[in-house]
């Protein structure tokens, strides 16, 4: 039987270093007539594995009462304005509703794709802006403003969760992604709306929010790389 | 009149020391306790499955599953039997609240090993053992021995007995008693944590005739024995981390926390119950450093005086009340559920994990009818810790081994080293293995 000689311990045949003290065990002392198995499997296995519900049933209840909620309040919506006289405010209402409808049923039906999932959103954003455009005695800004934001959108989005699926270890790269996507965002809808607005191109207020914007996603992207790779978290913050 | 069949499952509630358990389980504190058995043959996957489909009738305490509800946590019952599962190098997972088909307890498998995990929120020790050796023993039955129903196992042909799922707690409440009074914050041991979901077992074996002799030659039982041993542990401890910080002399002493252990006792001895439920209290053995150093023989006699006060009627009484009567409080009932949690959270830490510096269980024996004794070679008992106490300590016998179970979230492994290594020196033998390897702290 192996045993260590600071602790004075018996060990379990097969153990490289006594448990307690971490003192190795010579080679001499370990028995090797019977194969030594470990006290406990070398894996790790969860014991919830399989119960409840799957992603995919959760993707659909959770399609179903969004369907029902959204679906209610655009019914009640269009009866207080007919109560009211006519189909008036509640047109807006109603394409607000199937813009914002559209956005999460594309993206929990594409689960699985998210560059589809992204074009499905942007695609669902942009019928809704054009619904209200039309709603509203149509003036193009839908096109001029909205496509090119809705493009934007669906972009930023699938570049951000492109880099954060590739990405070994997530923390404030996340954030310090999602700021750039929303700094490039800025510029391109203060660009559409100087093109809509003025037929010219003069950029002030989306630079100066990217100026305060960026800043901030680069100190992120320092903290990641400093504190993840360069220090031990756990150690750190006493997780 | 025609009664219509039922198409909800019933419910239950949970009983009154269960209710703190829930709100305050995580991935560190999963509130589950391990009996696990060292078999002479590998495990039978087969006769083992057919075994746990056996249970659900003559246990439906144990055939549910944990909910949420507006005010309180219940349980629904779900007798589908629980698949054997493959056993995990980090044992006791968190179930998770609410989960469908999640049973609160788990019978995994591994080689020759065999293991029963059960949640603390359906039941104790005692109720944990009724399971497991009525499973061991059917478990046999189905490989073709003839195993008596004795020395604790149920008879899977009777009815289940009202009283065995009675919340005794209830039972035992008098309102009017005193509470008992509030204690200080106790010492912890300090350190880094282990990683989330995991955690290291340390189990100890010895030879029960050499421990309850040398508990003997001091003039004490065993449970007083180790809890001394784990106080004198926990006091040398806390002396080197004082020195370690380089505090002059005994200067420490001044703001010294006392030592204190949380040692379970079931209630079941003193006030009459059959309860498969929790119906267990805890003693609370104190050293208060800042009076003095204490030798070992001055710890044994505190622990055993200590032991001795905490199990009278009384005493024990007003705690039972205390619990009861928190429940009942028309301002506590009325708390939603997401508040009622967060004031769980608050008792827990200041009526458990910050009054208790460790944890001691001693199950005691256990004991299998005589034909299954050449078939079980050895029996552990893993207990639940806390990220605040970080390491408690589980005792079980069984035949002539004494296994002593430490539970560490610590990544150090100073404690197990000096808890064991002080039997040790005190001339028992002691058998040591766990799960991961040593680390340095």
């Amino acid at each position: 039987m192996p045993y260590c000689y600071k602790c004075g311990v018996e060990l379990a045949k097969g153990g490289a270093a006594c448990p307690l003290c971490g003192t190795a065990l010579p080679d001499a002392c370990e028995e090797t007539d019977a194969p030594a198995r470990p006290a406990y499997p070398d894996f790790v296995h969860d014991p919830d594995y399989g119960a409840g519900l799957s992603g995919r049933d959760r993707r659909r209840i959770a399609l179903e009462i969004l369907s029902l909620a959204l679906g209610l309040a655009a019914a009640s919506s269009v009866v207080i304005d007919l109560a009211d006289g006519g189909l008036g405010w509640s047109r807006f209402v109603a394409a607000a509703v199937v813009g914002v409808w559209g956005v999460f049923a594309g993206v929990l039906a594409l689960w699985s794709r998210p560059g589809w999932a992204a074009a499905a959103a942007a695609g669902a954003c942009l019928a809704a802006m054009a619904g209200i455009d039309a709603a509203a005695s149509w003036r193009g800004w839908s096109l001029a403003v909205g496509l090119p934001m809705a493009a934007v959108a669906a972009a930023g989005a699938f570049a951000v969760g492109a880099s954060v699926r590739k990405a070994k270890r997530r923390g404030l790269n996340v954030a310090g992604h999602a700021l750039l996507a929303v700094a490039a965002a800025l510029c391109v809808l203060e660009l559409a709306l100087d093109l809509y607005l003025d037929g010219a191109v003069f950029l002030r207020w989306s630079l100066i929010t990217a100026a305060s914007i960026v800043p901030v996603s680069l100190l992120f992207y320092y903290m990641h790389a400093r504190l993840l790779r360069g220090a031990d978290l756990r150690k750190f913050f006493r997780l | 009149m025609k009664t219509r069949p039922r198409k909800t499952p019933p419910w239950y509630a949970l009983d009154h020391a269960a209710v703190i358990y829930p709100p305050t389980m995580s991935d560190r504190a999963p509130a589950f306790f391990r009996l696990q058995l060292s078999l002479a043959e590998p495990v039978n996957l087969v006769a083992l499955s057919d075994a746990l489909q056996k249970m659900a009738r003559r246990f439906p305490l144990f055939h549910v599953e944990l909910r949420k509800g507006a005010f309180w946590y219940y349980f629904e019952r779900n007798d589908a039997p629980p698949a054997p599962m493959a056993d995990s190098l980090y044992p006791m997972q968190r179930p998770e609240a609410g989960k469908k088909g999640a049973h609160l307890y788990r019978v995994r498998a591994y080689h020759n090993r065999l293991a029963l995990e059960v949640s603390h929120v359906i039941c104790d020790g005692y109720g944990g053992m009724a399971l497991f050796k009525t499973l061991i023993a059917e478990y046999f039955r189905l490989c073709g021995l003839t195993v008596p129903c004795e020395e604790g196992v149920f008879d899977l042909d009777a009815a289940p007995s009202p009283e065995e799922w009675e919340d005794s707690f209830a039972r035992y409440s008098r309102p009017g008693l005193p509470p008992p009074p509030p204690q200080d914050p106790s010492w912890h041991i300090p350190g880094a944590l282990l990683p989330r979901g995991t955690i290291r077992i340390t189990t100890g074996r010895l030879s029960v005739a050499q421990l309850l002799a040398k508990a003997k030659g001091y003039g004490v039982t065993a449970t007083v024995y180790l809890a001394a041993r784990y106080l004198a542990a926990l006091q040398d401890y806390q002396e080197d981390e004082a020195m370690a910080s380089g505090q002059p002399g005994d200067a420490w002493r001044r703001k010294a926390k006392p030592l204190r252990l949380e040692v379970p006792a079931d209630m079941r001895k003193i006030f009459p119950s059959s309860t498969l439920r929790n119906f267990s209290l805890f003693l609370e053995p104190t050293l208060r450093p800042r009076l003095q150093r204490y030798d070992f023989a001055d710890i044994l006699k505190i622990v055993e005086a200590h032991m001795a006060l905490g199990l009278q009627r009384g005493e024990l009484a007003r705690i039972i009340t205390r619990n009861v009567e928190a429940a009942r409080s028309p301002f506590v009932r009325a708390m939603p559920l997401p508040i009622k949690n967060a004031f769980m959270r608050a008792l827990n830490s200041i009526y458990g994990d910050r009054m208790f510096s460790g944890v001691l269980s001693n199950l005691g024996s256990f004991k299998l009818p005589a034909i299954l004794r050449d078939r079980v070679l050895a029996v552990d008992l893993i207990i639940n810790t806390s990220p605040v106490i970080k390491q408690t300590v589980a005792a079980i016998s069984y035949g002539d081994v004494f296994s002593i179970s430490i539970g560490s979230l610590c990544e150090s492994a100073e404690f197990e080293r000096r808890f064991l290594t002080s039997l040790v020196k005190d001339g028992l033998r002691v058998k040591v293995e766990s799960n991961i390897p040593h680390r340095r702290g």
